[in-house]
């Protein structure tokens, strides 16, 4: 089991994924803005910090740079769901800013244990090659 | 009578119609995500050989279904990798057996292409939709049958005649689908983005595919024409800026995600 904080600003989501990560024996602290992420994340030290590109208050990208920052060996998992980027640009430049694996929303339940796992059992190190999961975009 | 169409009021609609896009393609992916993972979580928790199971797996089936046309509302907005790229535009209308439906009914097709080469600036894979798309709508005008002719030619377009196209003057590739059938009146010609909003709403594709044309050709800096007449059929030109550089390998260098997603349109 592993504790893992995710931020999103769709609470609908974070229901979701909540209830995902808790059918995966995980443990759960949720956080609906960037801002809210980042004190989440220095008050319970999480295992892992899956995070979306997309956010109003202070961007995924952006948020996802203050925690590398912060905590570089904590593995991030970026989301995304597609917007004025491309999805694939925006898990791209995720990548190329430190995220160790990319999720294309809407993923599904297997997606998420294998992303999980992947990350979870090389916590500590950055992989060469980040993991891809989820549907790959139209160019979206 | 002809006329330009993908430039002036009708791009900056596209455009409009894009943003829009991209926001409600983001919020969907959102909603669609809570209903599939919901459904998976739901089946987790029902007793095997218990009919939810079914009624779930339909749930997560519509799903899938709806996942994909999001992502084909994203794709109106925005530009990547698979927008760039060289290709021969012969070599697509050659392959245009892959793209069209497999049952035509009693319409014939007829392509004529010019000789060797025709190298135009677009994404390969956006050009095979384009062209796939073009021929559903006009497979659609003819529902009793007629006749698709589909070509390929070369243009220059001067100042006078690329400005009133909003394209930049030069020499352009043309692609023309031309079908026989049920044509439009000016005011439906007029009305083809409303079509894209409000026509078509008891089918799958919802009429995207002209949204995802016009998208496509103002991303290459190409424009389109269209010409119709009720009752005597649609002739839809494409203007493709030409290229000195020969086309990809096969015009076919696409990566993973492209192919996924032409996987997806091809079973819309």
């Amino acid at each position: 089991m592993a504790h893992i904080l995710v931020i999103d600003d769709d609470d609908a989501f974070l229901n979701t994924s909540e209830r995902m990560l808790h059918a995966l024996g995980h443990e759960v602290t949720i956080a609906s803005s960037g801002h809210e992420g980042l004190l989440r994340f220095r008050a319970v030290s999480p295992d892992l910090v899956l995070v979306d590109a997309y956010m109003p208050d202070g961007d995924g990208i952006e948020t996802m740079a203050q925690l590398e920052a912060e905590a570089p060996a904590i593995p991030v998992i970026l989301m995304s769901g597609g917007g004025f980027l491309s999805r694939r640009e925006v898990l791209e430049l995720g990548r190329r800013l430190g995220a160790f694996a990319t999720l294309g929303k809407p993923f599904t339940l297997d997606q998420l244990r294998e992303a999980l796992h992947a990350e979870l059992a090389g916590a500590g190190r950055r992989p060469d090659g980040p993991v891809d999961s989820g549907p790959r975009p139209t160019q979206g | 009578v002809g006329s330009p169409a993908g430039g002036g009021a009708e791009a900056d609609l596209v455009e409009a119609i894009g943003r829009v896009a991209s926001r409600v393609g983001h919020d969907f992916n959102n909603m669609l995500m809570v209903i599939r993972s919901e459904s998976e979580l739901a089946a987790l928790d029902v007793p095997a050989g218990n009919p939810a199971h079914e009624a779930l797996a339909n749930v997560r089936q519509a799903v899938d279904r709806a996942v994909a046309f999001t992502s084909r509302l994203l794709a109106l907005n925005t530009q990547g990798a698979s927008d760039n790229g060289v290709v021969d535009l012969n070599s697509v209308v050659a392959g245009v057996g892959e793209l069209v439906p497999k049952d035509l009914g009693r319409i014939s097709v007829v392509t004529e292409r010019t000789q060797g080469t025709l190298s135009v600036r677009a994404g390969p894979e956006k050009v095979r939709d384009v062209l796939r798309h073009l021929v559903q709508n006009a497979c659609e005008a003819m529902p009793s049958g007629g006749s698709l002719r589909i070509t390929t030619s070369t243009i220059h377009l001067g100042r006078t005649r690329a400005a009133s196209y909003q394209v930049a003057p030069g020499s352009f590739g043309v692609l023309t689908v031309a079908d026989t059938g049920e044509g439009m009146s000016q005011e439906a010609r007029a009305r083809l983005f409303e079509a894209f909003l409000t026509t078509k709403s008891q089918r799958e594709h919802l009429g995207l595919g002209l949204a995802t044309t016009f998208a496509v050709v103002r991303r290459a800096e190409g424009a389109i024409e269209v010409e119709s007449e009720p009752a005597r059929g649609t002739t839809v030109r494409v203007y493709l800026p030409t290229s000195s550089e020969p086309p990809g390998e096969d015009g076919r260098a696409v990566e993973g995600a492209t192919r996924a997603e032409s996987a997806q349109h091809r079973r819309l």
